[in-house]
């Protein structure tokens, strides 16, 4: 963020100073706290006052005892699970799934955003733009569903198309273990893409056209185009997206994990949530599941504040 | 000089044409992976199950049949579905919108104090909750279970949202601008209503689009506070049909002791599995291109600085 | 406190009556027995409800006392204008409008005056408002199909304790009767480890032939073709196997398409631990976990690192190596698996049942010499779920809703009519009085299921049928019905009996199981496709103790011996 540039580099300043400079600010910008009225009374509902409830990550909770009331157990729901012999395991496939799907899946949206601005007919744009963007709505259990039906070695159309190209027309996608991660981050990639796209066509509208204009009269072609004014644009935007994206690292959704796993594939696919999942939810371990639950999220959020510290430092453009 | 400059034209028009191609290619390419499987979910709508799952349904539909259309819309659920679903989503999103565009700004303005500390604040929110049973006190406490209000409500405000807000006014609505309003006399309401929302058409589209599409696809609300089923939204419907369609992986204990139950639910799953995706995605599939009117270029700055 | 006294008081009296006249009635059979008692006990009832009042003003309604009086049921409204709150499950299958509706619940409010507010909470939210109603402290009086073993070991103080003040002696006898009879000593599995008892047994399965689980069929057209017997070595079983895949068996000029065996992980009952029954190893109920210990005259033994189970894996990834395995049924869909059934691809397979007429049920056949094998399945099982009505601490009139529950189960007609619905509907009487489900002519295009469902309360909001009254139902003209019978002399004589088990137990195993599962399944479907060396054998063993697997035997023998 420039602004906090600008407050650095002002000097030091009196208290009295500040002081004066913070009334005034006040002063002329109390509406902005009007405008930040609505949501701040929403977080303090509806995410600052049920906050007691992490406590239980450290009691045995039960119902009859509350939350206030549940006895007090300190680290035991952590230890339980760092000492489990797979701990290691699906830490590490938690972070293989996510930084691949943050690999594949990040760039490919704003490829796809700067395609499609290129694109000159307008009618094929926008049915372009709206079948890229349908996927999204398909739910997980149906495209895990279509995935087993369309890679499937007996019967599925991947595996005809193979062996015409010269593949062995057997190979069994949804049951190898190494093809699992590519399944889980491709499949992802292709619901997704459309609809991350969105937001970067939307910051492509406010590009200046004078510029394009400009550009175009000196020569320049449309890469070096969108390499010098479309992308430098939208930047901050991919900047924002790409340092939120990376705290949320430790932690892949469960439930796509979970519809893809099968005993076969189950040592590169069991992830901290579908470990959550078996332990937790299916014997009511409310405290276990909030426990590493909250481990997640500190290790998440330390994560956040590293890389978007790095961001404020080489690009100026940071959370807060 | 003059032909040197020419030659570059042409060599510009080349390299924009291969370009050009390029980029179709591309789109083109991704596009038909895209859309052979939603092709693939309408068709198979309309086709015994039995074609389906046997992997033989490619391209036309074989063994045409409306069977699961009509199941679908015997259910009286799906029709006080629609309506609830809809009511929600309008509610939430004018809601949501209100609040985050209105936040958004607000942080995107470098002279307000606190600014940091209050985004902290935001932030934290989207890595710690209280979980689902605190939650549910809490708004029991207020009075609002089994209320459309809370369907609503909650769920409208996401700091993720108001983030990218935020970044987009930061880059888009120059400093200049808001200086030159101020000295005019124009005031902070003002400012933002006659200058900093028309020229943030694009970024609040996308917000709506994104909160509205929250809203439709999300049952997760109606599970926890709604007991009527009445206010049920048409996400609940949808997710029970796939919920049994995978209960293996589900591992209901109920299905499991008792086989028959287990063996008629399938079925009745199967049948309707494809076309219950239609029904209920086609409706928001269709906001799309009425937000993508806002995607137009050049509304921008230009003709403000002008 | 005073007016609870008296009742006891009464409640003691009327005991000893039922028991005075029981005996002198001589064993004439429930029926005539409760009808007897409550005649005995109307007219102290009814002097009793002159003295203390229990708010049945508004309720001494006309059609109360119209037909029933006549009857001589007069008693059965002891509570009449009570009403009670009760959190039931509405099952997807249930397409009626409402508990309220249900024949049984209106025959029950008519006997017996006692008007239920139902809650019903749909099957696919049950768990989120079970959590959300435990924790918000706003209790019903009951719950009804909702909790399971675990709630309510968790949570006991938050139920009832019916085991107190011979509550059920008095106000469920049929109940208890019932549980008695049935001989699978339901009471003690209801009892938890402090000797309360929280809650009444419901049904989970109800017929007979879900003893054994998943049976294998095979294509008896193909073997028909092929002139071969059913095969009953595991020689005989791979060369039938061959025999499918090397021949065009269903005739479409593709000599390739077909798959001589499968099975689907996802299928309830068609797991590929199923086919190690040939091998001796067998399970008690659908699921893979079940396979993992077998109990013995008392003794739990270990079945996961036996050699028959190396030897089970290795034949089985010979045939997966020689393409007579269709290995997609480690990951296809339930619905996949039926297409390639439907289809008429498959040669042999494991599953509940299948419609197609060209299979046979065939009893697994001798896996490897000297080995006993077996099916799963168990002879004696306990058709039962413990927790179907669950009284809450807060119940208003904890011996109005017994009451009432013992009324359902005050006759073999009024069991049926919670479970299944309507007679002549969706269960019927046979001329010696046998009881069966469905119609005695089915009619096209009704599923009994749904029927049961719908007009009945459903398994497991219905109170326990005992066996006995359950076994006339028994359907010999279907595959699955037939192989049943074929089985039953494979079936196993023991298992472990469902008991309430205390929650840090519970809480033990689980965390050996998230573990210990995973791993045991890995390894054998990954043995299927690459085949086992001594090395891998070995490092497996050394995995099980790793994931605790002797520990988790420790537990069930512990279970089993009833140490907790």
């Amino acid at each position: 963020m420039k602004h906090v540039k600008a407050k650095t580099s002002v000097g030091p300043l009196s208290g009295e100073q500040k002081r004066r400079r913070l009334v005034r600010a006040l002063k002329r910008n109390w509406v902005l706290y009007v405008f930040l009225l609505p949501s701040l009374v929403y977080i303090i509902l509806f995410c600052y006052w049920p906050m007691y409830g992490l406590q239980i990550a450290f009691r045995n909770f039960k119902f009859k005892d509350g939350f206030w009331g549940s006895e007090w157990v300190g680290l035991r729901w952590f230890e339980k699970f760092l000492s489990t012999p797979r701990f290691w395991g699906i830490l590490k496939n938690t972070l293989v799934l996510s930084i691949y799907s943050l690999i594949a899946g990040f760039p490919l949206p704003v490829i796809l955003a700067l395609v499609l601005n290129n694109v000159r007919n307008v009618r094929w744009k926008k049915f372009a733009q709206t079948i890229t963007y349908m996927p999204h709505f398909i739910a997980v259990t149906v495209l895990v569903g279509m995935m087993s039906l369309f890679f499937s070695p007996s019967s599925g159309f991947v595996n005809t198309l193979l062996s015409y190209l010269g593949g062995s027309g057997d190979t069994y996608f949804m049951g190898t273990p190494r093809y699992f991660s590519h399944m889980y981050v491709w499949s992802g990639v292709w619901q997704g893409m459309g609809w991350g796209s969105i937001i970067y066509l939307a910051a492509l509208a406010g590009v200046d056209q004078e510029l394009h204009e400009a550009a175009n009269i000196d020569g320049a072609n449309k890469l070096k185009r969108i390499w010098h004014i479309d992308l430098p644009s939208i930047l901050p935007t991919v900047i924002i997206l790409l340092v939120m994206s990376c705290g949320s690292i430790v932690g892949v959704g469960y439930e796509k994990v979970y519809l893809m796993q099968n005993s076969l594939n189950v040592e590169v696919s069991e992830v901290i949530s579908t470990y959550v999942y078996r332990t937790g939810l299916g014997n009511r371990q409310y405290s276990y599941s909030t426990a590493i639950g909250l481990l997640n999220n500190l290790v998440n959020i330390v994560i956040l504040a590293i890389v978007n510290k790095v961001s404020g430092k080489l690009s100026g453009i940071s959370l807060w | 000089m003059k032909t040197k400059r020419a030659n570059r034209r042409i060599k510009q028009a080349w390299d924009d044409s291969i370009f050009d191609i390029c980029c179709n290619l591309f789109l083109t390419l991704f596009v038909i992976i895209v859309f052979y499987p939603i092709y693939f979910v309408v068709v198979a709508s309309f086709t015994e199950p039995t074609y389906v799952n046997s992997g033989a349904l490619l391209l036309y539909p074989k063994e045409f049949t409306l069977s699961g259309y009509k199941a679908i819309f015997a259910e009286e659920r799906v029709w006080s579905g629609y309506f609830n679903t809809i009511l929600y989503t309008l509610g939430g999103t004018v809601a949501g919108t209100a609040a985050v565009v209105m936040a958004g700004y607000a942080f995107s303005r470098k002279d307000l104090p606190g600014a940091g500390l209050l985004m902290k604040l935001y932030v934290f929110t989207m890595y710690f909750g209280g979980g689902t049973i605190p939650l549910f006190l809490v708004v029991r406490r207020l009075g609002l279970v089994d209320t459309r209000a809370i369907m609503i409500l909650l769920g409208c405000v996401s700091t993720y949202n108001i983030i990218v807000v935020r970044s987009f006014m930061q880059s888009n609505i120059p400093e200049e601008l808001y200086d030159a309003a101020i000295i005019d006399g124009c005031g902070q309401g003002k400012f933002f209503l006659k200058v900093v929302l028309p020229l943030s058409k694009a970024v609040v589209s996308v917000i709506v689009m994104y909160i509205a599409v929250g809203y439709w696809n999300s049952y997760f609300n109606a599970m926890i506070f709604l007991t009527d089923a009445g206010k049920y939204p048409l996400q609940m419907y949808l997710r029970e049909i796939l919920l049994i369609s995978s209960i293996s992986a589900t591992n209901n204990a109920q299905m499991i002791s008792d086989p028959e139950y287990a063996r008629y639910m399938q079925t009745m799953a199967q049948v309707v599995k494809y076309s219950i995706i239609v029904v209920s995605t086609a409706p928001i599939i269709c906001v799309y291109p009425f937000i993508q009117k806002y995607f137009v270029k050049g509304v921008m700055i230009g003709s403000v600085k002008g | 406190m005073k007016r609870k006294g008296l009742r006891r008081l009464l409640a003691l009296t009327l005991c000893a009556a039922l028991t005075a006249c029981a005996t002198a009635c001589g064993g004439n059979g429930g029926n005539a027995e409760s009808k007897e008692n409550q005649e005995q006990g109307a007219q102290e009832q009814s002097a009793q409800k002159e003295t203390e009042d229990e708010g049945t003003e508004e309720a001494e309604s006309p059609e109360n006392q119209g037909t029933d009086a006549a009857d001589g049921e007069i008693p059965l409204d002891y509570f009449a204008g009570t009403e009670l709150t009760i959190a039931v499950i509405k099952m997807s299958a249930d397409k009626g409008d409402g508990y309220d509706e249900k024949p049984i619940v209106k025959k029950a409010e008519e006997a017996t005056g006692i008007h239920i507010n139902w809650i019903e909470i749909e099957d696919t939210v049950k768990d989120e408002r079970k959590s959300t109603m435990l924790a918000g402290g706003e209790l019903p009086d009951a719950f009804l199909g909702i909790m399971g073993n675990d709630d309510v070991v968790q949570n006991e103080e938050l139920f009832y304790d019916i085991s107190q003040d011979g509550l059920l002696e008095t106000y469920a006898p049929d109940v208890l009767r019932d549980y008695e009879q049935g001989g699978q000593g339901v009471l003690e599995m209801l009892t938890l480890s402090d000797g309360s008892i929280r809650s009444l047994a419901g049904n989970i399965g109800s017929s007979r032939d879900s003893e054994p689980v998943g049976i294998m069929m095979i294509n008896k057209a193909w073997l028909d073709q092929l002139n071969l017997e059913v095969p009953a070595t595991a020689d005989e079983f791979y060369q039938v196997l061959c025999a499918f895949r090397d021949n065009d068996m269903n005739g479409d000029g593709d000599a390739t398409d077909e798959i001589p065996l499968s099975f689907a992980n996802s299928n309830w009952a068609g797991n590929f631990i199923n086919f190690a029954n040939s091998f001796g190893i067998a399970g008690y109920h659908d699921g893979a976990s079940s396979y993992y210990l077998m109990l013995e005259d008392g003794k739990v033994n270990s079945t996961m690192d036996t050699e028959n189970y190396r030897a089970f894996l290795e034949f089985y990834h010979k045939l997966a190596q020689e393409g007579l395995l269709d290995v997609e049924g480690f990951s296809q869909s339930n619905e996949q698996y039926e297409a390639k059934i439907a289809e008429g691809k498959v040669g042999c397979m494991v599953g509940w049942d299948t419609a197609s007429e060209d299979y046979v049920g065939m009893r697994p056949f001798q896996g490897m010499d000297g080995v006993e094998v077996r099916k799963s399945g168990v002879k004696n099982y306990f058709f039962g779920m413990l927790t179907s009505l669950v009284p809450t601490a807060e119940c208003s009139n904890v011996e109005a809703l017994l009451h009432w529950w013992n009324y359902l189960s005050s006759s073999v007609e009024n069991k049926y009519m919670a479970r299944f619905g309507e007679e002549d509907v969706s269960w019927y009487r046979d001329a010696e009085g046998n009881y069966f489900i469905g119609a005695e002519t089915p009619e096209e295009g009704v599923n009994y299921t749904e029927l049961a469902y719908t007009v009945g309360l459903g398994n497991v909001t219905s109170p326990y049928i005992p066996p006995y009254e359950l076994g006339s139902e028994f359907k010999e003209d279907s595959i699955r019905g037939r192989m049943v019978l074929a089985v039953e002399d494979l079936l196993m004589d023991e298992y472990p009996l469902p008991r309430m088990v205390p929650s840090e137990k519970v809480e033990e195993r689980a965390f050996i199981e998230t573990d210990l599962f995973t791993y045991i399944g890995n390894f054998g479907a990954t043995s299927v496709l690459e085949g086992i060396t001594d090395e891998s054998w070995e490092q497996y063993l050394e995995g099980l103790r790793t994931y605790q697997y002797y520990e988790w035997l420790d537990w069930w023998q512990d279970y089993v011996d009833k140490a907790f």
